[in-house]
């Protein structure tokens, strides 16, 4: 796929090894393109969640990492996270504020915006995600589902050109997991990146996969081309999908 | 799981529900102070400090049970300070620890039942406390919950595999469950950093509510400033 626009994210010899000497991160190269929904796979392990932390430079790596144009550097983190937003794992660790509204309102806070723009904000993200109603509640309050939804929110808030998530239909019922893909298919224009081991979540939101082995990128292609590519799957320790409802 | 127990009446709408945050913060403070200063043996004081206490919880549409209940926490540990002061002190001072440290409680029991603790958290910081003691309240409140929840499940986890009580030779067991209580926190603690920086954190939490103080505060202020004075000067004098 060529786009006539340059990629979203461009990531060159991207290497990253933790304190302790583990590698996590092998010379990586990736690009992203504008508007794609790109799916990371693999097993546990492999490099995914440390992959995702650093486009948003939460860690220090080696390489480079340029996004939206603009090479990622100590001075420029505060824009880079601004265009980038992470919806981590754990609502646990995203809520951490006492309510709802302060949650949300925390982003753009930091963004320096005047109150009323904060509200509105705040206003528009919980209504996108239709968490509105659950604005003034306390988060441990909540069900994990309305966590989920409410830390894309505290995100959207931020108006991201990038949102990158880390295995988000994890611990999710079956009615949450399709009000995840539905908003994520049809609410949700930015680029997106997503790691997942829910290779039938892959399969109906991928545009584009990678599969993550031991440190290195092994396969990158169109998501039909390798979701349906079993012996290279199963060579990785992962699945076929079970949906054939494979976007083209 | 639910643990609604730390703020279960807080959002009823009484009228001392609906009082400004900080002066009920204020009133609280001003109320111990008297109560701190009133001398020893002024029992129709003391008397009166209760009836006031006692007129705000009834105003305040609080089961009285459970405003009698949750004071009782205090006492083991005034009780504990008490009793020791029983070798060496007349027991009027004994008497005088109880009776105050009871009507203070009382109060904060009052204030915590009709403030919900992130409005009281804004007061807080609207009355100028530092904000890193705000900040650890306040991560402290939202994470207890989740604490909780991680204890109960070890303790069912070690419970399901070791037949039941807790013995001399389960103590290794509890260790082992502080000792990865702690490393959980810890990383917690990390994860929760970086959440906080990936939305812009840098160094400060900004910005909670604002609060408009109204005729109705300004009115309850006085109420309660007058209450203590008259109490605390003409009650004493008899």
């Amino acid at each position: 796929m060529v786009s006539p626009k340059p990629p979203a994210i461009d990531i060159e010899a991207l290497s990253f090894t933790y304190p302790d000497k583990t590698v996590a991160l092998k010379g990586l190269d990736l690009k992203v393109a504008d508007g794609e929904c790109l799916v990371i796979v693999g097993p546990n392990g492999a490099g995914k969640s440390t992959l995702l932390l650093s486009l948003n430079g939460l860690i220090e790596t080696e390489g480079k990492i340029t996004i939206k144009a603009e090479v990622m550097n100590k001075k420029n983190l505060k824009e880079i996270r601004r265009l980038v937003g992470v919806v981590f794992q754990d609502p646990d660790d995203q809520l951490f504020m006492p309510t709802v509204f302060e949650d949300v309102a925390f982003g753009p806070i930091n963004m320096g915006m005047r109150e009323e723009e904060v509200h509105a904000r705040v206003h528009q993200s919980l209504g996108l995600v239709g968490m509105d109603a659950l604005e003034g509640r306390l988060s441990h309050h909540l069900s994990f589902g309305e966590k989920k939804l409410i830390c894309i929110a505290t995100v959207l808030a931020m108006d991201p050109a990038i949102l990158v998530f880390d295995e988000p239909t994890a611990n999710l019922d079956p009615r949450a997991r399709r009000h995840l893909i539905s908003l994520l298919m049809d609410d949700l224009r930015q680029t997106k990146v997503i790691s997942t081991h829910d290779m039938n979540f892959a399969a109906e939101v991928a545009d584009h996969v990678v599969i993550l082995y031991k440190s290195k990128i092994v396969a990158d292609g169109p998501a039909r081309e390798i979701l349906t590519d079993e012996r290279l799957l199963l060579e990785y320790g992962l699945e076929m999908p079970t949906n054939i409802d494979l976007k083209s | 799981m639910h643990h609604n127990y730390l703020d279960r009446f807080a959002s009823l709408g009484s009228p001392i529900h609906r009082l400004d945050p900080r002066i009920k913060v204020i009133s609280l403070f001003a109320f111990v102070l008297t109560v701190v200063i009133t001398p020893a043996t002024s029992f129709y004081a003391f008397f009166a400090y209760f009836c006031l206490i006692m007129a705000i919880v009834f105003l305040s549409d609080l089961p009285l049970s459970f405003v009698f209940k949750r004071s009782l926490v205090i006492i083991p540990f005034s009780l504990m300070v008490g009793l020791f002061n029983l070798f060496f002190k007349p027991p009027i001072v004994f008497i005088n620890m109880m009776v105050k440290s009871w009507l203070s409680v009382l109060a904060i029991v009052t204030l915590s039942s009709t403030t919900p603790f992130n409005v009281l958290l804004s007061a807080l910081e609207a009355l100028k406390v530092p904000h890193i003691i705000i900040d650890i309240l306040s991560f402290m409140y939202r994470y207890v919950f989740t604490l909780i929840d991680r204890v109960m499940k070890m303790e069912r986890a070690r419970v399901s595999r070791s037949y039941g009580r807790l013995g001399l030779k389960q103590m290794s067991a509890v260790g082992n469950m502080l000792g990865s209580l702690f490393i959980n926190t810890y990383e917690r603690g990390e994860r929760i950093y970086m959440a906080m920086v990936s939305r812009g954190f840098d160094g400060q939490v900004l910005g909670r509510t604002h609060f408009v103080l109204t005729v109705y505060d300004a009115v309850f202020l006085g109420y309660m400033v007058t209450a203590l004075l008259l109490i605390r000067i003409m009650v004493v004098r008899w």
